[in-house]
């Protein structure tokens, strides 16, 4: 339980007791609660002023499976909100591992100087000089950081976009292939850390000062039932390990919510080409891997490795909204280039949402014609070349529709909606307006209680209270370290009663569900009460104009939500 | 399967579902199978689909058993971009989309 912090103007490293007032608390609640109490809310998110951390969540490091997620924040330059982003792969577990509560990166080094951080076996951290990787993409970046500090490591790096402070830039983490293709892709936070000065963050992961357990016994029992609630739900259990998120092209396209063409219609013609059931079986005949292991501690396997007809790699893991982004969204119906473009992001450091959606503002704006694949590829690699055209894309589909001088941008405090049309599904449309992150595909998807039946997507009943639980829920999910591909088994009441059971046995409390439900509730309310000092009001709180006004095929519904009903979502 | 031989299959499955549906007015309906549901109905072509003969006024639930899928699956069916409930009564010359639950990811 330490807290290590990082000045990168003077290059001080401290390492510290986790304040009392922040034990307990792990990943986005940490990170959450730490920003509204330490960022100057109406700094420059790229000055010295942002605190960027990393966080895994309070059960990262334990064997509670699939909560290996690396949780990170600061102010977001992309919204200007508060922000929190996770991502898989191996450095949550990692960094678990350590003992590490939270790594806090201050202040700014000198502009001409790149560092990495390098914290070893026994937990001691040191700056290391980085310039010789400056300028470097993710994958070359990686493989050169494995040679040096061997294999038993986890990285966290920028590329060339974070770098450049572009907006929209990621933090790329590797995988337990030590491929750098998990991402925290969203709010830019790629660009807080490149304005720092910091290009990698390497981290030994054979680690063995996990926070102790209070109850070990009783943790390893809710440990195992948790892992079979996992592994017998029949999402977690049967699709995602067969089809991986990309399972969710052929439902969402048939519910008529894929927003496709830049979010003219709700149902992409060529959706069967790009589907996971489409993938699934071209990566059996190519001799591709689907259901393959892309975190630690995973008992779903959803991920991919994805190769090309002569079937040598192409990127790995071809998820669901970068399929959206990079698919329905510019109107490409091939999964070999949207496969390219999922590379190219991932290499340059750039979020693969903000960036096809960015792709498709600019084609609807008539640069280039929908379809046109190599288009697509051409303008992402504008970013690398450091471009005019490729600054205003890696600054985001918000920056793209003012240079094109486009009105149709779908995106809510700046940033992307996701591959979920909140015409279509009035109450993502509550999520995206309200969520104090900005529109987010995980900030509280509403899609899982139109397919149980529970709630109609069409009607605007039921959609701010189910907003609300979901977004609490979420707020809880991102703190605890665990993939929101298992988090869908809390809706079961053995897989609730495990992972309560789990956190009671770690903390050595008895918390029952209405505690985790004000935890979330006090996360939320954290988050918004720094995006009010940052200048934010409820009038921010809404979404484009045109999702008002333009129908969205087949349905033919625009959002119904009032501006009072949106209001209500925090009436906690 | 040779051609002709696999048209007499599928002639000779779907007379005996019909005989099992055991109604004389008949509507046929086209089937798309998604994820694993694919698994339940043999050489599924994921372009073609499947159709199926059913009786009307059939529910969800009663194309659901015809096609073997079991509850356990817990099927979603999609039609005209509307989730169906497990009581309704499928229209003649349907498109039906049949999943496994999702949530998002």
């Amino acid at each position: 339980m330490r807290f290590i912090r990082i000045n990168m103007s003077s290059q001080e490293i401290r390492v510290e007791p986790v304040p009392s007032q922040y034990l307990g608390l792990g990943g986005r609640g940490l990170i959450s609660l730490y920003i509204n109490d330490h960022v100057p809310p109406t700094c420059d998110p790229l000055g010295p002023d942002n605190i960027l951390l990393f966080a895994p969540g309070l059960l990262g490091g334990t064997q509670l499976v699939n909560t290996s997620r690396i949780a990170v924040g600061a102010k977001s330059p992309l919204t200007g909100t508060i922000k929190e982003s996770n991502a898989g792969g191996t450095f949550g577990d990692a960094a678990g591992r350590l003992g590490i509560t939270a790594i806090i990166i201050e202040g700014r080094a000198n502009q001409d100087q790149s560092w990495l951080l390098k914290v070893d076996l026994e937990g001691e951290a040191r700056l290391v000089q980085a310039n010789e990787y400056k300028g470097m993409r993710t994958y070359a970046l990686a493989e050169a950081l494995f040679k040096s500090y061997g294999s038993h490591n986890a990285i966290m790096c920028i590329g060339p976009a974070g770098e450049q402070m572009l907006h929209a830039a990621s933090i790329q983490s590797t995988d337990t292939k030590r491929r750098p293709c998990r991402a925290a892709g969203r709010g830019g936070l790629g660009a807080v850390m490149g304005s720092k000065g910091l290009k990698a963050i390497v981290l030994d992961s054979g680690g063995r000062a996990t926070d102790a357990i209070a109850d070990p016994e009783a943790f390893e029992k809710a440990a195992k039932d948790f892992a079979r609630a996992v592994r017998n739900n029949p999402f977690s259990g049967d699709v995602m390990p067969k089809f991986g998120t990309a399972g969710l092209v052929a439902p969402v396209n048939s519910m008529g919510g894929f927003p496709s063409y830049n979010a003219t219609k709700g149902v992409f013609e060529g959706w069967e080409k790009i589907s996971g059931e489409h993938m699934a079986e071209l990566m059996a005949k190519r001799g591709g891997k689907t259901g393959s292991q892309g975190c630690s501690k995973c008992a779903i396997q959803c991920s991919n490795e994805f190769v090309d007809a002569g079937g040598k790699y192409v990127t790995s893991s071809l998820e669901y909204e970068t399929i959206w982004s990079m698919g329905g969204m510019p109107g490409i119906d091939d999964l070999d280039t949207i496969a390219k473009l999922d590379f190219l992001c991932d290499d340059l450091g750039i979020d693969t949402m903000s960036t096809g959606v960015g792709v498709a503002v600019a084609m609807d704006a008539g640069y280039k014609s929908f379809g046109d694949g190599q288009a697509a590829i051409d303008m992402v690699e504008e970013i690398a070349k450091g471009t005019e055209l490729g600054r205003v894309l890696g600054n985001g589909p918000e920056a793209v529709g003012k240079y094109f001088n486009h009105p149709r941008v779908p995106v809510v405090k700046g940033q992307s909606i996701s591959g979920y049309d909140p015409r279509a599904m009035q109450g993502n449309a509550v999520t995206y307006a309200t969520s104090p992150m900005g529109a987010d595909h995980t900030a509280g998807n509403v899609v899982a209680e139109y397919v149980t039946g529970k709630l109609d997507p069409l009607k605007t009943e039921g959609q701010v209270a189910a907003s609300r639980r979901h977004q609490i829920l979420m707020a809880v999910v991102d703190s605890i370290g665990l993939c929101v591909l298992a988090s869908h088994v809390l809706s079961t009441p053995e897989g609730r009663q495990a992972f309560i059971r789990a956190i009671n046995a770690k903390l050595g409390v008895a918390l029952e569900l209405t505690s985790l439900t004000e935890l979330g509730i006090r996360i939320l309310k954290a988050e918004r009460a720094f995006n009010r000092k940052a200048g934010f009001t409820k009038k921010d709180d809404r979404l484009p104009r045109f999702f008002y006004e333009e129908p969205l095929p087949p349905h033919n519904t625009v959002v119904q939500i009032s501006d009072e009903d949106m209001d209500k979502t925090f009436e906690f | 399967m040779h051609g002709a031989l696999k048209c007499y299959w599928t002639f000779f499955r779907d007379a005996t579902r019909l005989r099992s549906v055991g109604k004389e007015i008949l509507m046929r309906v086209q089937i798309k199978l998604f994820s694993v549901l694919r698994d339940y109905v043999s050489d599924y072509d994921p372009q073609k689909g499947v159709t199926a003969d059913l009786s009307a006024g059939a529910t969800v639930s009663d194309m659901l058993s015809h096609l073997g899928i079991p509850m356990s699956k817990v099927p979603v069916v999609i039609c005209n971009g509307r989730i169906l409930q497990a009581t309704d009564t499928i229209q003649p010359d349907s498109t039906l989309h049949i999943f496994q639950p999702v949530a998002g990811g």
